[in-house]
């Protein structure tokens, strides 16, 4: 039975921004818990001294995160399972730039979007360099346009007023 | 008196017949002694006096009766112009009284015609030239109303164009002034843009970025969560 959304109580780092770095997750969770598995089988009847992969930071800093111990099977598979939940189903924002973002731009936004709008949320980004500044929010059912050109736009009007002035002082 | 005038008996003749040639009776010895006697009176001189005389005597009386004739004549023919002169002026006097009297009625005749012609002519005239009149004046009048009417049309077509006209030259007045102003905008806008683009660093717009998305913290949130 899949978990859903509500299930999933954990606390995602900041390093975990996009929903293609969920999948990566997925992946190296599904490996580690292959390895792991394997160790086991090889072990047989007797007791099993796993030796863990080296980790990635993101997947080491989720485990770190949520105290998740990889070496329990039962842990790994709830892991497993969650977080396929939430490649498939965490809310998604997308951000779209003038300039391409950096890593820890991102992480500051992803922070302040988990504290304030959604504690699952990810986010995805787009370039669009007319925008100048500022971004261009796509939720799943608005589109909100925090850009610089929106803010000139927006202000067009004042700005044909002073022209207007300006002609008229002329 | 005979007509053979002197009668001379004992000139003998020689137109006598003999004796033994005339009849035994008396009578006939009495008109052949007659006969003889005649013819001895009556010799060729004689006769041709006679006849002489005879001619001249029947001219001279043809010549007086001709002059009585012609006396008779020249006065009757005188007499007779006389009368045909009278007759003539009579008839003439007759026929010309009746042709003045027949011209005069006649000329009275025509003169009331035409009089009354004339005073037809006049009253028809008169309706003719009041009908005439009439209807001048009803086409002066159609012509000038519709002459206003005209005018008027005119006018408005010529006032409502100059509206429009006004109003579009207003308007394109407007559209250029707005388009012109717009475009400046896009304009400053495109360099501002161009200029602070590449410039502003994305981390300093965070904060900003932040605000806007408080700002609408609600609506994301109930879109994320919908």
């Amino acid at each position: 039975m899949s978990a859903t959304l509500e299930d999933i109580t954990y606390v995602l780092p900041p390093t975990l921004i996009s929903r293609a770095d969920v999948a990566r997750l997925v992946l190296e969770v599904e490996y580690v818990d292959n390895e792991l598995e394997a160790q086991k089988a090889r072990a047989g009847e007797g007791e099993v001294h796993y030796n863990v992969p080296v980790l990635s930071h993101a997947l080491d800093d989720f485990v770190s995160l949520n105290q998740i111990d990889l070496t329990s099977p039962e842990q790994r598979g709830e892991l497993k399972q969650k977080l396929r939940t939430l490649k498939d189903k965490a809310p998604s924002l997308h951000f779209t730039f003038a300039v391409e973002a950096d890593q820890a731009f991102l992480q500051d936004l992803a922070k302040w979007v988990r504290e304030q709008i959604h504690k699952q949320a990810l986010i995805a980004t787009g370039l669009q360099p007319s925008l100048a500044g500022g971004t261009i929010l796509r939720t799943p059912n608005h589109q909100h346009d925090f850009s610089l050109r929106e803010l000139l736009v927006k202000n067009r009007e004042s700005l044909v007023h002073q022209l207007d002035s300006l002609h008229a002082a002329g | 008196m005979s007509v053979f005038g002197k009668h001379h008996k004992d000139e003998p003749t020689s137109d006598v017949p003999s004796e033994e040639l005339l009849p035994k009776t008396p009578m006939e010895q009495a008109s052949t002694a007659i006969q003889q006697e005649v013819a001895s009176a009556f010799d060729p001189a004689f006769r041709e006096d006679l006849k002489t005389r005879g001619r001249q005597k029947f001219d001279e009386l043809v010549e007086k009766t001709a002059m009585f004739l012609k006396q008779d004549l020249d006065v009757t023919v005188v007499e007779l112009g006389e009368h045909l002169k009278d007759q003539t002026d009579k008839l003439l006097d007759t026929e010309f009284a009746k042709y003045a009297e027949s011209m005069k009625k006649a000329q009275d005749s025509a003169l009331k015609t035409l009089e009354t012609t004339a005073k037809e002519i006049e009253t028809q005239g008169k309706v003719l030239l009041d009908e005439l009149h009439q209807e001048a004046q009803d086409r002066r009048a159609a012509y000038e109303q519709e002459a206003k009417d005209r005018a008027a049309a005119f006018a408005q077509e010529t006032a409502d164009r100059q509206a429009a006209l006004q109003q579009a030259i207003d308007a394109k007045k407007q559209e250029l002034a707005k388009s012109y102003e717009t475009n400046m905008a896009q304009v400053i806008e495109h360099y501002v843009l161009q200029a602070f683009g590449d410039q502003l660093d994305l981390k300093s717009q965070l904060p900003l970025i932040l605000k806007y998305m408080e700002e609408h913290k609600t609506e994301i949130i109930e879109d994320m969560t919908s």
